[in-house]
This record gives C-alpha cells, structure tokens and sequence, in this order.
C-alpha cells in the first residue's frame, strides 16, 4: 500500500504547529521508522495517518484514498478496515482474556462481529506469536512481552493494510524489543503491509527500510 | 328413623353449605312438633329429627352430630317452657329458633315447686326443676297456638308457601278439634271418678278438662317400693273406682298389684317422642277412645 | 451476542462489587415504592373485600370506624355496647341475615369474639380440622390464630383475665377448641369465634357456681411455703374450664335482654330489605346506627393514601440523591476508561461507542435490580397473607 504525501501541515488548536512533512512517499511493504525528540510530531502524524486529525494543508493519500478529504464515518471505517495500531502502553483491556483482547476490533466496529473465522485466525496469531497458551490470561496475568504480542494480535487480525505502531519497544526491555520488532516485520511480512512505527530506540532503525527524522524537517521546516 | 340416617349420611359426607339452601328443611326438639312441621310444611320441606325411639325428648343430650344436624336448618321448632334442656347450651343460630309457646306463656303451667332429682333411665339423674310443666301440646289452646307459631315462621320464611300453609293449618286445626272432643268425652266420663297419674305430665289435661288428677313419681319399669304402695293404699278411694294414667305399660306386678286394688289402668302415652308422626294428635287421643 | 453486549457483561462482571452495589442500590430504589405499592394496594383490596362482605353494621352510634373495624375486622372495641334487644329486634325485623359481634376478651392477645352460628354460615366458614362449635364452651380458631397459639382441635384455650365485667371476680376460662377454620384471608383467620353465651362468661358475665371446681394451677401453689400453700394462695387466679359436665352449673348475672353486643353484623335479604332496614334503624333510637363498612374503609384508604403520598415525596427525594450519587460513580468510571476509550477509535470504534458500552451496562444492571425488585415485590405479595395479619393484629 502506497503512502504519498504532499505538503502536509497540521496545527494544534492553540496556534503551534504540530507537523509539517513537505513531501514522502512510502511504498508498499516498506517499513518506515519515525524518529524525532518529543513534541516534535511523531505522534501527531500517526494520527493523521490514520484519519484521526485532518490535516490544515496538503494531502495524504493511502493506497489512493484521500485519507485527508475523508468524512468522520469514512475515516472510522478505513480505520476499522485498513489501519492495524499498536501502542507503547500496549492498550489492552483489563477486564478482557488476551482472547477477547485480540478480538476486540471485531466487536466494537460497526457492521463487524466475532465469525468462527475471526476465532481462528486469532488463535493462530496467538500460535504463531507463542501466545497459544496465554488466551484465557487477563493483562494483569501476562508479562510486557506477552501484553505486547498480544497487541500485535490484535493489530493484524483484521488484516489491515497498513500497521501503525507508536513506540511499541518503549517499555520492553533489549531483548524482548528485538523479538517484539520480529512480530512486526513478520507480521508486515505476512500482511503485505506498510509499516509505520515510531520508536526511539535507535539500535533497531537499521531494520527498516527508511528512517524520517522529524528533527530534521522541524530543521527544514524552520 | 330413615330421615335421621340420611341427615347423618349427609352430614359425614360433608356436604358444602350451599346444599342447605336448595332444600328447604325444619327440624323440631319432639315428635308433636316434628309431625306439626312434617304436616305444615308438607313434600316442600325435609323434617330434622334426629332422636332415637327410645328416649324422651324432654331430657335428651344430642351428640356434636346431633347438634350439626340442628345447625343446618332452617327453621328449628322449640317447645318453649324450658323443655329440651340441651336447647339452652348448643349452640343453634337464635334467628332460626321459633319458641312455639313464646305467645301463650299466661297457659304455660309453673312445674311442682319442689326439686325433684331422681334417676331416670339411661340418661341419669337429672332434675324436674324447670319453671314450667313440659307436655303442653296436651291443653287443645295451647297445641293450636305452636301451630300458629310454627305456621307464622313457615310463612315468614318460604312466603311462597303462604297459601297451602293455610289450608294445613286447618287440616292440623281439626286434628287438634277432635283430639279435643275425644279427651273431653273421656273426662267428663271419669270425672267423678279418682284419678292417678304414674308421673306429673298430665298437668295440662288437668287444667283443661273435668277432673281432678294426682300425680305420683312412678316409674314403667320398675316397681313402686312398699313405702309409695302404701301410702298409694291410704289415698286411693275405692268407691270412686280410682283409675291411673300411665304413660306406658306398667310392669306386670304392678299391674297385678293395682287391679288388686280395684285400679283401673289407662294408658295415655304424651306421644312426646312417637316413632311415626301421622295422624299423632287423633292416635293421642284414640288412647282413651273406648274408655 | 452482541459485540458491544458482551464488552458490557464482561465489564460488569470484572468490576463485581461495583456492580453489585449499583445493582442493589437500584434495586432498593425499584423495590420501596413498588413494595409500598403493591402493599397498600392488597391491603386495600383485602380491606374492601371485607368491607363489601359485609353488607352493613348496626351498633350503638359513634365513631362509624371504630365500630366497622371492631365489627368486621376485630380490632379494639367499642366503647359503648348495644344489648340483645336490639339484636332480637334486628331479628323480629324479618329483613336481613344477621350476626352478632361481641369482642369478649383475648386469649394471649388474640381476640375472643361472641357470636352466633349464623356467622359461620353466612362468612362460609367451614372447619379445616375437627368441627365448628356445637355447645357451650366450645370455640374455633382462625388458621392464624392455631398456628400462632401453636394448639390444635381438641385442646384448650386460656382466655387473658383483662375482663371487662368483672362481677364475678377476674378469672380465666378454659375452653375446647372443637376444631381449626380453613384460612379465609380475612380477620376470621386471626381470630377465636364462640357462641354469644361463652363470650359472656370469658367476659365476665357468666360464670359457675359455686360449687364448681376450681382447678387452682397447681404450679401457683408450688410457690407457697409448704403447708400453708393454700390458704396463702387461695386469693389467686383461678382457672375455670366450660365443659359439657359443668354447663347447667353456668348462669348468668341479670336478664339476658340487657348482655352486651359490641355489633350486629346485617346482611339484608335484598336492596329493598337494606332500605327498610336502614330507616327503621334511624327511626328507632338516635343511640344506634346502621352503616355501610365500605364507606368507613373507603375514607379510611383515602387517608392511608393520603400518609402514601407524603412518604412518595419522601422517597422521591432519597432517590433523586440516590441517582445523583449512581450518575457520580457512572462519570467516574467512564473517566477512568478514557484511554480505553481512546485505543478503542484507534481500533476503529464509532464515537458513540463509549455512551453505548455505559448504556448496555446499565441496562444490564437495570435488569438485574428490576428483576430482583420484581422477586422481592412478588415474594412479599405471597406472604401478604402474613404481612395483612399482622398489619390486622397490630395496625
């Protein structure tokens, strides 16, 4: 899935500019790492891409679709469908089984529900990430490794075409990020998918394809 | 007999209390009364009399059946002056109880004064202590005033049986006319005559017809110890051709004892508590029809 | 299920407490007015449905409640009685079905009421258990009134000594339960019926010779110091029992015209017969009066309505604070979800999915607390029975 962007610019409602990427283009199956010092955006541009903030100047387009132009209901739906995310605090709930975790997309997206289909493609994510024997385990029950796989679970079970991850490394320790950036590019691997992640965990930017430095375009930018 | 079975029968089968109201039925404490209410109320009325042959109705204890049988109806016909002792302790429903002597008490006749215990048959002692003499059915005015009454409740309570009411008041009138006419004929015959009654439950008849009657306290069915015989020796007369009310056959001996005596004996039965009711008041008086 | 149903069973469900303690406080909520409701409204039915049975009273004139709840639901007495004249003169009257009333004394608390064997006929009132008094001496209980005197046909009842006549000295009187009634859901439940004559010897009205045995309670006499027992006793308490042996021993003080009735209960034979009736009454005696009950329990239920509806407001009030209090924790707990929330847009959740989880949850718990307010309101509505006896004992 083809990312382009052109002259994209978002502005906090208080008035400071929040991003500004003049022009990129990821292909499809690239993985791009987005790095920079806190406050400079990272965050902010995942949010656009994934439909969440509307840019105040240019285009995004995923795979053709005008991400930037998209109605309220027409972003959730591309969410739903086309956006995989996982989380630095890894967003599980407390009050789920890894299982439900996993199949969380399926229950509160509109017009989806949890098939046998759903079931089977969750339990063999769990198989293929060696979660299998943890399904029936709250969050509370799992280690930061496991939560984290979890969540991958659950970012790719509804097969999104591109998988936003913001900083999923931050709270692992060297050993599991390395096995957790694994999941991720088999995962992309597997999907087809573009991947986007923001880390700062430099030791890992040599497993991407490319690398956007934000300090770099706040540089330009200024 | 057969309607006192059929009211137990009835009464044991528990029969719910909305069968009481399709039937309507009168029950009265002695046989004058029961053939009264049997007469009066004719095939529209079942007749209550629950007491065995053998018994009199005067001094009668009714068992709780007994009692429940008297409960059901709808009329209960009482003898008034004190008669039926039980009357006073079981509980009847007061609106249903017809006094048959309530308007007459100026004819009612105060008992002896003196109290008179005694045994008496299979119910024991029990005294002859009520206010009034019990047999009042014998005085014709005052058995036409307890078919007034029974006649008046009747009326009251079935209105629709008004109309025959009153022809069976009648028919009941001219019962009482002749029973009348028979004791009468006999009382002015013997008269003259000294006359002794086995028991005081003539006391009526006295009242009503010529003659003067003595009563003593002797029993059917037991001799008289020889103290009463002689002091019955010394009263009797007999130039006056004595003659003795009994209310049933006496024993054999004194029978033989009297007769003796030149006594004659007449049965005269108060018919208190008859086994059959028809025609009760002219077999009463058929007692004494060729006397 | 439903996605969005199931996240709210599992929340519930995990947060237990928190969801238990809403379900009952709004369970409580449901439950008081409905309770109140569905209490109020039984007793009123079981009230009028007494009342409608009982067509009119005739007692001696004032307070008209009073004498309809002394009357038909034997509670308290009336001060001033009517006599047995005015009964055979109800009776002479030829217009009505009659049953008199007279609230003779209690036994451990529990009314002794003199009447006629037309009461048991007319209320159709048949024996459960032995059969309905035949003599004097004799009573039947109410289905309560056995079960909480824990006695059975066959044995006896003590009357309390709190006569009213006291003319023969106070004394208990024991009498034999000839047999326990079928429960009626009326008062005739919590009640000991007898004849007219025993509610006048319980009373104090009758009473043996003296000659009489007296049982003096042989656990009284224990008490004594050894010989003297008796003489120091003699002053005490005697129990006197009416039985079969002793009833030509009973008599009664002064003519039987003037013995005291608390109330006629008059069941005319037709709307004419009740007219008539009603005139003659007021005609008669300015003492006397002849009312309709369902008139007394109909201004009576106005008033409990009226005592109803202030305690509505009072309860209004409690649960406006009760919801402001559920509406705090509800805002609280959807604040605590936010990043929850939040991950669930990511994930692509419409915006509305958070009021849709609280709804689901709360309707969830709604649910619970309607149907454990039904439970309850439906239990206490089968033990009414109960609930209206004692509200009838007691009230």
């Amino acid at each position: 899935m083809t990312i382009e962007i052109q002259d994209l610019a978002y502005t906090h409602p208080g008035g400071t500019t929040g991003l500004h990427v003049p022009q990129l283009t990821v292909q499809a199956g690239e993985t791009l790492a987005v790095i920079g010092p806190s406050g400079s955006g990272k965050t902010t541009f995942l949010n656009v891409l994934s439909g969440l903030l509307r840019p105040d100047n240019g285009s995004i387009r995923v795979n053709g679709i005008a991400v930037d132009a998209l109605s309220r209901r027409a972003a959730q739906v591309y969410r739903a469908d086309s956006v995989g995310y996982v989380f630095q605090d890894f967003g599980l709930l407390d009050y789920l089984t890894a299982r439900d975790n996993i199949l969380h997309p399926f229950r509160i997206a509109r017009g989806r529900r949890v098939t046998p289909h759903a079931r089977n493609r969750a339990n063999e994510l769990a198989k293929a990430l060696g979660i299998a024997d943890r399904l029936t385990h709250r969050p509370a029950q799992l280690s930061h490794g496991e939560k984290q796989r979890v969540a991958i679970c659950r970012a790719v079970v509804t097969d999104p075409k591109v998988l936003l991850a913001d900083e999923p490394t931050g709270n692992l320790d060297p050993d599991t990020a390395a096995l957790i950036m694994d999941h991720l590019l088999t995962a992309r691997d597997r999907l087809g998918a573009t991947l986007v992640m923001v880390t700062h965990d430099h030791s890992l930017l040599d497993r991407f394809d490319r690398v956007l430095d934000f300090r770099d375009l706040w540089r330009s930018g200024a | 007999m057969r309607l006192y079975r059929a009211i137990l029968a009835t009464l044991t089968l528990a029969a719910p209390p909305a069968l009481a109201d399709t039937s309507r039925t009168i029950a009265a404490v002695n046989a004058p009364l029961a053939y009264i209410a049997s007469v009066l109320g004719g095939a529209q009325v079942d007749v209550i009399y629950p007491l065995p042959p053998d018994v009199d109705p005067a001094y009668w204890s009714p068992s709780p059946e007994e009692v429940q049988a008297y409960q059901q109806a709808d009329l209960i016909l009482l003898n008034g002056a004190g008669y039926a002792g039980w009357v006073e302790s079981a509980l009847l429903p007061r609106a249903r109880l017809v006094d048959t002597t309530a308007a007459v008490q100026a004819l009612l006749i105060p008992a002896e004064t003196e109290t008179v215990a005694h045994k008496h048959g299979p119910e024991g002692e029990h005294a002859h202590d009520g206010a009034y003499a019990f047999t009042t059915w014998l005085d014709p005015q005052i058995a036409e005033a307890q078919i007034a009454a029974a006649a008046g409740a009747i009326s009251a309570r079935w209105p629709d049986m008004a109309p025959q009411i009153e022809q069976r008041t009648a028919d009941l009138r001219a019962e009482i006319a002749a029973m009348d006419a028979a004791l009468s004929r006999f009382f002015s015959k013997v008269s003259e005559r000294q006359i002794f009654a086995s028991h005081p439950i003539y006391q009526y008849l006295d009242y009503a017809y010529p003659g003067d009657i003595t009563a003593l306290h002797w029993e059917p069915d037991t001799d008289p110890g020889e103290q009463e015989w002689s002091a019955f020796e010394l009263a009797i007369d007999a130039d006056r051709h004595p003659i003795m009310l009994w209310e049933d056959f006496a024993t054999a001996g004194t029978q033989q004892r009297l007769e003796g005596l030149g006594v004659e004996i007449i049965v005269l039965n108060p018919m208190a508590n008859a086994e059959t009711w028809d025609g009760l008041f002219l077999r009463l008086a058929d007692q004494v029809a060729g006397k | 299920m439903n996605g969005i149903a199931y996240l709210a069973w599992r929340h519930t469900h995990f947060h237990w407490l928190r969801s238990l303690t809403l379900v009952l406080v709004m369970a409580t909520l449901i439950t008081i007015p409905l309770l109140a409701e569905v209490l109020t409204r039984a007793a009123e039915t079981r009230m009028m449905s007494r009342a409608e049975a009982t067509p009119l009273i005739y007692g001696s004139a004032g307070a008209p409640l009073d004498l309809t709840l002394t009357a038909a639901y034997f509670r308290g007495d009336i001060e001033t009685p009517i006599s047995m004249e005015d009964y055979d003169w109800l009776i002479a009257s030829r217009l009505a079905d009659l049953a008199p009333v007279h609230v003779a004394g209690t036994s451990r608390s529990i009314p002794i009421i003199g009447t006629d064997f037309e009461y048991f006929r007319l209320r159709g009132l048949t024996a459960a258990a032995g059969r309905l008094p035949v003599s004097l001496g004799e009573v039947v209980l109410g289905a309560e009134a056995a079960q909480s005197l824990g006695v059975a046909a066959g044995e006896l009842v003590t009357s309390d000594v709190n006569q009213v006549f006291d003319l023969a000295g106070a004394y208990p009187v024991g009498m034999l339960i000839s047999g326990i009634l079928e429960p009626t859901g009326t008062p005739d439940d919590g009640a000991i019926l007898t004849d007219l004559k025993t509610g006048w010897i319980v009373s104090g009205l009758g009473h043996g010779h003296e000659e009489l045995t007296r049982q003096t309670k042989a656990a009284l006499l224990l008490k004594g110091a050894g010989g003297d027992a008796i003489t120091a006793n003699a002053s005490l308490p005697t129990l006197e029992t009416i039985s079969a042996d002793q009833l030509a021993d009973f008599h009664f003080h002064g003519p039987s015209e003037t013995f005291p009735l608390s109330a006629v209960l008059v069941f005319p034979f037709d709307e004419k017969s009740s007219a008539l009736l009603r005139g003659r009454v007021e005609a008669r005696d300015t003492a006397v009066q002849i009312l309709r009950p369902t008139d007394q329990i109909r201004g009576l239920m106005e008033n409990v309505f009226q005592v109803k509806s202030v305690l509505q407001g009072v309860m209004l009030a409690v649960s406006l604070a009760a919801l402001l209090a559920m509406a705090l924790v509800v805002w609280l707990s959807v604040q605590m979800r936010r990043r929850e929330f939040d991950v669930a847009l990511r994930l692509g959740a419409g915006p509305g999915l958070p009021a849709a989880l609280v709804a689901s949850e709360l309707l969830l718990l709604l649910t619970a607390a309607v149907i454990i307010s039904l439970a309850v309101t439906w239990s206490a509505a089968l033990m009414e029975d109960q609930i209206a006896q004692l509200w009838f004992r007691n009230g």
